[in-house]
């Protein structure tokens, strides 16, 4: 597909930090993209310099075909021009207009005659469920109504680009759900090309077709498909980052690979990854992927056993390291201070630059 | 109810108290008012009343309250939404020194600068008119401030930083994100000024264009140096002059609680309408997070409005100011100001020798010290059981605590004297303590106001935290409450002492021959045509306010205390 | 150390019921929990005891000791029931520093100086804020300052802590943290915990019981919290644990069907249910995880019509006749162990464990 939205190149400074680090970004038509980061990333500001509310420092942003900002021909178009869509955090509705007025408001910036904006308007607030309280204030309704009202508002003038920024953040955990799974019909339905910041993976996995995963600097860690990002992490930074995570330190002898300081607890794996001798790289591991058994395995003590609901969260000593693991409550249960035997389902190895070496399965041994 | 510890009938003692300190001092001397105005021996005299208010000059008064307050509403909230939306939307040069300079005249008593007014611009001896009619060869003069005008025109220039602080205050802390949606709908600057901003300053603008219309109407200062010699009344003067040149009689003082029921009524509505406008809820419009708001690039009008500020400032805080201290320092009023003219002789005549100077500072001195400090701890008393105590009852004191808000000074200084002229046995007239009282009752409102505020800040939580471990009620209160509120408590008292210290409007009514205030002797110097004395006594009072409000901003922090006098 | 006994304790607030009839005893030294929603009135029960407010009646007895009772009009003050309270905003004073907090209810009870500051010290370290006892509370984060919440209120070693809703304030990872340092605590002291809250992850992590109040104030049930999660005694206590799957069935052609679909659900079902499923009076209840997706065979069939991407966990949404199913499955078996399904594919469901409950959702359970 040929990229709808181009990032080329940008960079933006405040003062003397770097906020954003010649990014290059490219989105295709109708996909939606995430910027996944931690706060302060840049990610917010890359939406904003896309939106227009930041002028880039250098660089170029292109739509379709259309330059919309470039510091080499010193053009910038500005937010009204730009013909977006966008939905914000703390919703912005305005609440002195009621939700038809709120939604209608754009299409009559555009010039367009009342029985036009009457129908797309009207349009727009079927498709996201707001008929009803159409002539109702922002105020009189809930949280997840508010956003709506912002989808319905941004919709309304059919734009190609649909910005979101931490849109669900101020929503309780089931609004939350709910709402993922209308912005993901309305970008079915209408084939927009978004671009959706978030600093929650569970979200960003959830409505993403490619995540991209930032450090500072908008520094790009990783930029493949969720499922990817979540089975191959390139680097420490997203291993860490994407979910919970355990990272030990490992020894290799006796042709298998040990917990460090813990040989006698038996090997954790007999393929070694490739490193420089000496410098075995770090083993990380997600805390599901891990199997409890009464004996085999690498061998080690419950510390501490916490019910969390669905999952027992257990702490593991094997020898000075501590793991982590979570096991389904359907699974046997194991008190403090039993010995166990822990068997890895997947190993990721990073090197101590943090890069990805090569995964390994665990093979019952 | 199930509630809290029952104490031993303590809080509902306490109510007990504080209702009767709230109707001896605040509600009885009103009722009164009302009383003396509509029953005349023993029976409703509503065609007297008419009658009242179809004399000429009466109803002149009403009206030209009426014509003056709107007037000065408009203007203000004019001057007060441009300047606020220059300081806090552009990128004006110089911004915080700008917003610290427009709340200067927030400090300033009013009168004082009608005073200033008068030296520059009276049709015959005017600075300005005869430096003008020199300049122009002409005979007649530019500008007469004894006019209706000339009351408006100051009026504003004090009175217009309640719609700035309002709105620029809105301005600053309102989502941005707002603006930002709307910006990325299409919509230019000025549509969004149109259709977004303004709509929503509407609440902010009201509740300070209201502000403004209750002190215009409820103002003595003004109209008195600048509207008496036109034979301009409002309300206020009106009162003053009927009482004072009828010695007492009792047809002076009816028209007087007559024309007092009206301003009452009137204040009352203003804060009805306001208390509306603000509890409307439905324009939720501040950030919760700190916001860099959209600020308009000036472009080519930047120096040009930079310049229009600052000779704005400069006319309407500097010109004044400056010609009181200047005059203060003349040998003989009419001089010109040259140096071999200046003297320091006025200054220390009026802080050492005058007999009615001295006796005047002395007075509102102690006067205020004593309100301040009598009326903090009453009303940090009267807070807590509003805000603290489960008692039933509580709502008639949030009731008498909030009357004095809508009632102007004037009012409050007739009923004080129906109250406490003998007819109930005691009788303070033309002593110190009918003033005392007065003050207590006119700022016991911003005492509650400001206590309360405190009090709310301390979440039930604290005490009920120092009860688990092991602390008593009073305990509590003692580590706990009382450290807490201290600032709220010291705040309350500078929020009543200096503006008591400067105030006109209530002691005009109240002094005798040995309690003139402050204000009182200024007024009184140059009703006498002691132009330069009274300039002198002025420029000490200007001093003491500033001195006063660096010692509030060390003291607590804060820089928002004053308001017209 | 003490027990706390409650006996038919009732808040009734003129018109406003809250809750009556609430009798319930917390055993010395045990980390007790009341889950409840909102408006529930568990924080109620907890300001009975701590002698904020009165009950409208019944008694309360702490350590054996009757402090509160309306009939005998006998009310302890809090400040003389030797408790330890931590509030959700924290309450540590703003104008104290960390020291003064902590040491006041010592002062209080004028424990000589010296001793004092020792105890002090040893309440500040426990709670690992050792090297700030001079800082004032908006220097501190909102854990630490929690801690001195903690710290205050085990200083003077008192028979039993209350807790409200403390973690509530707190990000994800420092409420984790701080709930194995409240735990910690209990363990090392040995006092009694009451701990309030609506959270049924920090209760379900803590309590060595649960007690769960509806929605009326009336106690669901009580007991150890694997116990109640994996085996609830209502519909009511299923759902608010966690995600629950509720299924209405009908009786078709002599057979049981979920709701709308043509195909019987091939499960065993427990006699007592089987007799109300006709008078539609009961309702199937399963976790997401309890169910295992399959491609041929299962207990019943569906359609998937939505399936979401979580990191760990993929969730399905399962259209089975009339009625949305979800099903949890580890991510990892998903996609590495190729049991992935997608949209659109039929499929079916093998249920590792069906509850039937009384269909009002709050009844009691029909039979295991």
């Amino acid at each position: 597909m040929t990229a709808h939205v181009v990032l080329r190149d940008i960079t933006k400074r405040f003062g003397q930090v770097v906020a954003v680090d010649r990014l290059n970004l490219e989105i295709a038509r109708g996909e939606c993209l995430s910027l996944l980061g931690p706060s302060g990333c840049g990610k917010t500001t890359t939406l904003r310099m896309l939106a227009g509310f930041e002028d880039l420092d250098e660089g170029e942003i292109l739509v379709g075909d259309r330059v919309i900002s470039s510091s080499f021909k010193n053009y910038y178009l500005p937010p009204e021009k730009r013909d977006f869509g966008m939905v914000f955090q703390a919703f912005a509705v305005w609440p002195h207009l009621s939700v038809f007025d709120n939604v209608a408001f754009p299409l009559q910036i555009r010039g367009l005659s009342r029985s036009e904006i009457k129908e797309k308007a009207t349009k727009a607030l079927t498709y996201t469920g707001l008929l009803d309280v159409r002539d109702s204030f922002p105020n009189e309704l809930s949280g997840g109504q508010k956003q709506r009202i912002a989808l319905a508002r941004s919709i309304s003038f059919n734009p190609t680009v649909m910005l979101l920024d931490e849109p669900l953040s101020n929503l309780d955990p089931k609004m939350r759900e709910v709402m993922r799974f209308e912005i993901k019909e309305l970008q079915q339905r209408f084939n927009f090309t978004i671009l959706y910041v978030t600093h929650d993976q569970a979200e960003a996995m959830a409505l993403s077709d490619r995540i991209v995963v930032m450090d500072f600097g908008a520094l790009i860690q990783q930029d493949d498909t969720p499922v990817n990002v979540y089975l191959k992490p390139a680097n420490k930074f997203v291993f860490s980052f994407i979910g919970l995570s355990n990272f030990l330190e490992v020894e290799v002898a006796d042709g298998g690979v040990y917990l460090k300081g813990a040989r006698e607890a038996g090997p954790v794996t007999a393929a070694v990854p490739s490193h420089t001798p000496g410098k075995p790289p770090t083993l990380a591991c997600r805390p599901a992927e891990i199997e409890m058994a009464p004996s085999g395995g690498v061998r080690g003590i419950v510390t501490r056993r916490v019910l969390l609901g669905d999952i027992i969260d257990y702490r593991v000593r094997v020898g000075p390291a501590e793991v982590r693991v979570q096991r389904n409550v359907r699974k046997p249960v194991f008190g403090e201070g039993d010995a166990c035997g822990l068997r890895f389902s997947a190993l990721h190895w990073y090197d101590e630059s943090g890069a990805r070496v090569n995964t390994s399965r665990g093979r019952p041994l | 109810m199930t509630g809290t510890d029952r104490k031993f009938g303590i809080a509902e003692l306490l109510l007990v108290f504080s209702v009767l300190v709230l109707v001896v001092v605040v509600a009885v001397p009103i009722l009164l008012i009302f009383w003396n105005a509509l029953v005349v021996d023993g029976g409703l005299n509503i065609a007297g009343v008419i009658k009242v208010l179809g004399e000429p000059d009466v109803f002149q008064a009403v009206v030209n309250s009426l014509v003056i307050a709107f007037a000065v509403t408009v203007v203000s909230t004019i001057l007060g939404v441009f300047f606020a939306w220059l300081v806090s939307r552009t990128d004006l040069p110089f911004k915080e020194t700008m917003k610290l300079l427009f709340l200067v005249p927030f400090m300033l008593p009013s009168f004082i600068g009608a005073i200033a007014w008068k030296i520059l611009l009276s049709p015959r001896a005017g600075l300005v008119n005869k430096w003008l009619m020199g300049l122009f060869g002409t005979e007649q003069p530019f500008f007469n401030i004894y006019s209706l005008w000339g009351i408006i025109a100051v009026e504003s220039m004090y009175l217009f930083p309640f719609v700035f602080i309002q709105v620029s205050g809105a301005l600053e802390r309102m989502d941005p994100t707002l603006e930002e949606s709307a910006r990325i709908s299409g919509a230019g600057l000025l549509t969004i000024t149109r259709r977004i901003t303004l709509p929503l300053m509407l609440p902010s603008i009201a509740a300070g264009a209201l502000l403004v219309a209750l002190y215009s109407l409820a103002h003595f200062g003004v109209p008195a140096v600048l509207g008496t010699e036109a034979g301009i009344f409002n309300i206020p003067t009106l009162i003053y002059q009927k009482i004072y040149a009828s010695g007492g009689r009792f047809e002076a003082i009816r028209a007087g609680t007559i024309l007092s029921s009206i301003l009452v009524m009137a204040a009352a509505l203003i804060l009805y309408a306001q208390n509306l406008i603000l509890t409307a809820g439905r324009f939720q419009v501040i950030a919760g997070k700190s916001v860099r708001p959209m600020l308009l690039k000036l472009r080519g009008l930047k120096y040009p409005l930079l310049l229009l500020s600052v000779v704005y400032i400069g006319i309407t805080v500097l010109l004044p100011t400056v010609t009181i201290f200047l005059v203060a320092l003349l040998k003989t009023y009419g001089l010109s100001f040259s140096l071999e003219n200046m003297t320091l002789h006025n200054l220390t005549y009026i802080l050492f020798t005058m007999k009615l100077t001295r006796d005047a500072i002395w007075n509102s001195f102690y006067l205020s010290l004593a309100a301040a400090l009598v009326t903090m701890l009453v009303g940090t008393l009267i807070s807590y059981v509003i805000v603290k105590m489960r008692v039933r009852g509580k709502f008639l004191l949030e009731f008498l605590g909030l009357l004095p808000f809508s009632v102007p000074g004037t009012v409050i200084a007739l009923g004080v004297i129906l109250m406490w002229s003998g007819q109930f046995g005691v009788n303070l007239y033309n002593t110190a303590w009918i003033i005392f009282v007065a003050y207590i009752a006119r700022y016991m409102a911003f005492a509650l106001k400001s206590t309360s505020a405190a009090l709310e800040q301390v979440g039930d939580s604290l005490e009920e935290a120092a009860r688990a471990c092991g602390a008593t009620h009073w305990q509590a209160m003692k580590d706990v409450v009382l450290p807490l509120i201290k600032p709220g408590m010291v705040a309350a008292f500078f929020l009543i002492f200096l503006p008591a210290i400067r105030e006109l409007t209530t002691s005009v009514l109240l002094y005798g021959p040995t309690t003139r205030t402050i204000g009182v002797a200024i007024y009184a110097l140059n009703e006498d045509g002691e132009t330069v004395y009274a300039a002198a006594l002025s420029a000490v009072a200007l001093l003491l306010i500033i001195v006063g409000h660096w010692v509030i901003k060390r003291v607590t922090g804060t820089t928002k205390i004053g308001g017209a006098s | 150390m003490a027990d706390v006994r409650l006996e038919n304790l009732a808040a009734v607030f003129g018109a406003h019921r809250v809750f009556e009839g609430f009798t319930l005893t917390i055993r010395d030294g045990e980390c007790f929990t009341l889950l409840g929603p909102s408006g529930c009135g568990k924080t109620v029960v907890m300001r009975m005891i701590a002698g904020f407010e009165h009950p409208s009646a019944g008694e309360v007895f702490i350590g054996g000791q009757l402090v509160s009772s309306a009939a005998k009009k006998v009310h302890v003050p809090t400040e003389s029931r030797n408790i330890g309270v931590v509030f959700q905003d924290y309450a540590v004073w703003p104008h104290k520093t960390v020291f003064e907090n902590v040491v006041y209810p010592l002062q209080i009870q004028k424990v000589p100086a010296a001793e004092a500051k020792t105890r002090t010290m040893e309440a500040i370290a426990q709670v690992h804020l050792g090297s700030l006892e001079d800082r004032y509370p908006s220097q501190l984060s909102g854990g630490q300052q929690q801690r001195v919440a903690l710290a205050r209120a085990l200083v003077s070693r008192p028979k039993i802590m209350l807790l409200d809703e403390p973690l509530t304030n707190l990000d994800a990872n420092l409420r984790e943290e701080m709930r194995f340092e409240i735990k910690d605590l209990q363990r090392r002291t040995g006092v009694t915990i009451l701990y309030v809250t609506h959270d049924q992850e920090v209760a379900l992590a803590i309590s060595d019981r649960i007690g769960i109040m509806g929605k009326d104030g009336s106690l669901r049930q009580i007991g150890d919290p694997h116990a109640i999660y994996t085996d609830p005694d209502d519909g009511f206590v299923f759902n608010f644990l966690g995600v629950a799957n509720f299924i209405p069935v009908e009786r078709k052609n002599g057979a049981v069907h979920i709701q709308g679909s043509d195909v019987p659900l091939r499960v065993e079902i427990p006699p007592a249910a089987h007799e109300r499923i006709a008078e539609g009076e009961v309702v199937a209840a399963c976790r997401p995880f309890e169910i295992d997706l399959v491609r041929e065979g299962g207990a019943a069939r569906g359609l998937i019509r939505r399936r979401v991407f979580l990191g760990p966990i993929v969730t399905y949404f399962v259209d089975v006749g009339q009625v949305e199913i979800r099903v949890q499955q580890d991510a990892a078996e998903a996609f590495r162990g190729g049991r992935a399904l997608e949209e659109g594919e039929t499929c079916g469901l093998a249920f590792q464990a069906l509850r039937w409950y009384d269909k009002a959702s709050v009844g009691k359970e029909v039979s295991a």
